[in-house]
């Protein structure tokens, strides 16, 4: 068992039946996340990104392979376990829609905490720089929104955050900050699509998905 | 904060239905109270008047007081004027035992029509969460991104069902209760009385809330089952 793997797929493919037909949204799909690393996934719409950081959030099941979050087999796990896995060890961050509009950021920030912890909480998010604590998702721009998904994936202290197309909604320079403030928290592991190329030198690995087939750059 | 607020906080949303599911299920309880309450004044009304016979208004006997000699002599004209009136030739004792099986049967009656009331006006739960949750498809997936489990949504999502009927019985018992004291106000004191006893404003409160919980166990079973993947394409 890898220890040291925060994130470990194994030949994985997945293959989705539409109109009787088989389509491949990931082929043979092998790489490996280490502690404390940043890393970037990109490639055009429609490579398999979404799919990738589905299977990786234990959202779906693969088809073929084996995927390992901090060295346990997540094949073979049950609804439960698994819902309690990605509690425990995982952190999502969406494109857009983060946040449920009638709790305020705080209260969205301390949704999935195990043991309340208010300072936390509110530690977490001047780490990202957001302030007023009592405004809801509705006045909030789209990189405060983005930011307090971060905030509220560091709740649990997860082992690894999925982000998918963060940047997606934000300008140039909202996206340079978002980067920065990913770079401000230490030790965390992170794994990120993008369709934006030159996000790539912000990431220690960067990796290109294409037609479902991994290459790392 | 946890799942479990998320009930207390998502009445806010969606008010005009969620009030207007709350408004059908006080009016429910509201002729469930007068219904039952009037039922009861009637049972009442039928042991108060009864004699050793069990029977209403029966012949005054020595000791019984004016107001049931006027009574009777109330009775006794009117049988005579239904015996005029159809040429029949019933006697005031057989009047009066058929009279007392109608309102044993009205209150049988009322007792079904308030029953009847009562579950339509919660029935509507089972909409009103139905289109609550179907609108929520995303933050469900959101929940379930952030590793809560089907069940701790289904709960959660029955709990908000059995919040809209407490809030709905709790106005329906208030409005109810005031409703049964200006008509008990309005009636002649010594002749049908309504009865308000304790136990049903409780009672009603638990019955309305756990039937509210019941019918709200489907759409929240439904949301619960939902693919991640799905409900995290959909939009507000």
């Amino acid at each position: 068992m890898n220890t040291e793997s925060i994130l470990t797929f194994e030949d994985v493919s997945k293959v989705y039946m539409k109109g009787g037909r088989k389509i491949k949204a990931l082929e043979n799909v092998s790489f490996s996340l280490k502690h404390g690393t940043l890393n970037l996934i990109s490639g055009p719409s429609g490579a398999g990104k979404t799919t990738l950081i589905y299977l990786a959030g234990l959202i779906k099941e693969p088809s073929n392979g084996k995927i390992m979050v901090k060295g346990i087999n997540t094949n073979n796990l049950n609804d439960n376990e698994r819902a309690n896995l990605i509690r425990d060890e995982i952190g999502f961050i969406f494109r857009r829609f983060n946040l449920l509009p009638n709790l305020n950021v705080l209260e969205n920030v301390m949704l999935p905490m195990i043991i309340r912890d208010v300072g936390k909480a509110k530690e977490l998010l001047e780490m990202v720089g957001i302030k007023e604590w009592d405004r809801f998702p509705r006045d909030l721009s789209f990189e405060e929104e983005q930011k307090i998904a971060l905030a509220r994936s560091l709740v649990n202290d997860p082992s690894l955050i999925l982000a998918l197309e963060p940047t997606g909604e934000l300008d140039h320079e909202q996206t340079t900050n978002f980067i920065k403030t990913l770079h401000k928290i230490s030790g965390i592991t992170l794994l990120m699509t993008s369709d934006n190329k030159p996000l790539r030198k912000f990431f220690k690995r960067t990796y290109q998905l294409e037609n479902g087939k991994l290459k790392s750059i | 904060m946890g799942i479990y607020i998320l009930p207390l906080k998502n009445l806010r949303r969606n008010r005009l239905r969620n009030l207007s599911a709350v408004l059908r299920i006080a009016l429910g309880v509201i002729i469930l109270l007068i219904l039952v309450s009037s039922g009861l004044g009637i049972n009442s009304f039928i042991k108060n008047s009864g004699t050793s016979n069990g029977k209403i208004l029966a012949s005054p006997q020595s000791n019984q007081t004016v107001t049931t000699t006027n009574q009777t002599n109330m009775v006794s004209s009117l049988v005579n004027y239904l015996n005029s009136f159809f040429g029949s030739s019933i006697t005031e004792n057989q009047f009066l035992s058929r009279l007392e099986d109608l309102l044993v049967n009205l209150v049988y009656i009322l007792d079904g029509v308030a029953s009847v009331a009562l579950l339509v006006g919660v029935l509507g739960i089972m909409n009103t969460m139905g289109f609550n949750l179907s609108d929520r498809k995303r933050e469900i997936g959101l929940l379930k991104s952030m590793g809560f489990t089907k069940n701790q949504i289904f709960i959660s999502c029955t709990l908000e069902s059995g919040l809209l009927g407490l809030i709905g019985s709790i106005i329906g018992v208030i409005i109810g209760t005031l409703g049964i004291w200006i008509i008990s106000t309005f009636l002649e004191p010594g002749f049908l009385t309504v009865l308000l006893p304790f136990w049903l404003i409780p009672g009603t409160v638990f019955i309305t809330t756990i039937l509210s919980l019941i019918l709200g166990l489907y759409p929240a079973w439904f949301t619960s089952k939902i693919k991640v993947e799905e409900a995290l394409c959909c939009e507000y």
